[in-house]
């Protein structure tokens, strides 16, 4: 059966009757089937807000697409030591990249373990072009390698490996500078370069694990960081109160959290003279206002 | 033949494209969205020509239209789990072809419920494929047969423009023959016009 021969309205219906995991497969089948799709779909390709890629341990990928209120396509990229190909993504016969489980609930695509980084860059250039610009993409990774830099990236969350490299970590950020929010889980002392992308990053929260990275709070350009269980001293966040409220730095700094079990709230209240509420700090000066809630 | 009055007992005649008549009941066609919008309440002088499509589909399409007369108001898609034994048989004893010519007159007829139904199943032939399994469904050209179809159609241009060359040439050498015999007129004709002329400024 021509399934490109039958009436647009029926075409349009039949693509209704499949999820989107179904119908990127059966875009796989010709560049003008892709169009068809695309064209045909956009009402549905519009509720797609989100594309995230999960980046596991075990070298697992997953691809959940969600609307506002539910996941509307999942995919799992697994390793594999075999080698099938089978065009698909887009990449042709020579990327060892197969379909392996048509699971109802989530189908598995297999990869070769050394192509991961090729692999996820054609998938998500695939994905790219298929859903267009209007989802916004994301990157979790968890993994103990860290992802290879993806275009288009709106977020990402990093938990990263022990020993990862200031270099290694910029690496991430090399192909999507200007993320619109960064989530660092970061359980090591890491030197970042103070010219670093990552300073530049809109919101930036950073969970330090009782390592003290006073660079990230002196280096930041961002509007919004939030640092969790960092370690500071006293005289730290004093001599960074002082800088910020006499605006020396840290102009485009508008919201600042600091969760930290060493510091001495009364002491750094007294040094700066900020007046405070029971939870929270209020400094107002100029016409910015600015909030630092605080939890120690 | 009918009158547009809206009772379920009034027939019509339909005409396929073989230019053969049968007749449907009016609540039967009350189904089609089309017939609704150009007949009901016009009525229709003389059979309904729906020459598009023959008459073993049109009947297949109103067999559907008749037995789901009585259904409850028609409310969504059901999924195919949920489609009675009839149903079921209706489908199963279908071939492809006559799958694919009951889909096309029923979207031209706009029945809405047997069109998703028909477009469910097929959506359910192509659920939990591969692309290669895909491909088969949809009857696709797979990349080497795109290939050798492009090879083909290669040859055929190179054949055409090969033909194409040599009617040029030979329109090319029979203008030049056919030029010949014309100007050789313009000249004779110039030539007497001048000796007639030469003639009758002599008188």
């Amino acid at each position: 059966m021509q399934l490109l021969s039958f009436p647009a309205l029926i075409q349009k219906e039949i693509f209704g009757n499949l999820h989107f995991d179904g119908l990127l497969i059966l875009s796989f089948c010709s560049k003008r089937m892709r169009n068809v799709i695309q064209c045909l779909q956009k009402h549905r390709i519009k509720n797609l807000k989100t594309i995230t890629y999960y980046f596991t341990r075990n070298d697992r990928i997953s691809i959940v697409g969600k609307s506002c209120d539910s996941i509307l396509l999942k995919l799992n990229l697994s390793r594999s030591q075999d080698v099938i190909c089978m065009d698909v993504f887009g990449m042709g016969r020579e990327i060892p990249l197969w379909l392996t489980n048509l699971d109802y609930w989530c189908f598995t695509y297999n990869y070769r373990t050394e192509q991961k980084n090729i692999i996820i860059e054609g998938v998500h250039a695939y994905l790219l072009q298929f859903f267009e610009s209007s989802v916004q993409y994301r990157v979790e990774s968890d993994s103990s390698k860290l992802p290879p830099s993806l275009k288009h990236i709106h977020s990402s969350v990093y938990e990263l490996p022990k020993n990862t490299t200031a270099e290694e970590l910029e690496e991430c950020f090399v192909s999507s500078p200007n993320q619109e929010y960064v989530s660092i889980y970061l359980d090591f002392a890491c030197k970042i370069s103070p010219k670093s992308i990552i300073y530049g990053i809109e919101n930036l929260h950073v969970a330090c694990f009782d390592y003290y990275n006073d660079h990230i709070l002196f280096h930041f350009r961002g509007k919004s960081l939030i640092m969790e269980t960092s370690a500071f001293k006293n005289i730290t966040i004093i001599r960074f109160l002082e800088a910020w409220k006499s605006n020396q730095g840290f102009e485009t700094l508008v919201f600042l959290s600091i969760g930290s079990p060493y510091l001495d709230r009364d002491k750094i209240h007294r040094a700066t003279g900020v007046k405070q509420s029971t939870d929270v700090c209020e400094i107002k000066w100029k016409e910015r206002s600015v909030s630092t809630s605080s939890t120690f | 033949m009918t009158s547009p009055a809206s009772s379920s007992e009034v027939k019509y005649l339909i005409e396929s494209s073989e230019g053969n008549t049968f007749d449907v009941s009016g609540a039967a066609l009350r189904q089609s969205n089309t017939f609704n919008a150009m007949f009901l309440n016009i009525g229709a002088d003389g059979p309904i020509p729906f020459t598009d499509y023959n008459e073993a589909t049109l009947k297949k399409v109103f067999e559907y239209c008749e037995h789901s007369v009585n259904e409850e108001n028609y409310s969504g898609p059901k999924h195919q789990d949920d489609l009675s034994k009839w149903d079921l048989n209706f489908f199963n004893e279908m071939d492809q072809k006559m799958f694919i010519d009951v889909i096309n007159a029923s979207n031209f007829l706009d029945i809405e419920r047997l069109t998703s139904y028909c477009c469910e199943r097929i959506a359910r032939m192509l659920r939990g494929k591969n692309t290669q399994e895909m491909i088969k469904v949809i009857t696709l050209p797979t990349a080497e047969e795109l290939e050798a179809k492009q090879k083909v159609e290669e040859k055929k241009a190179a054949a055409a423009k090969k033909v194409a060359e040599k009617a040029a040439e030979t329109a090319e050498k029979t203008e030049t023959l056919e030029e010949l015999p014309v100007q050789q007129l313009v000249q004779t004709t110039r030539n007497k016009l001048t000796r007639k002329y030469l003639s009758f400024s002599n008188e």
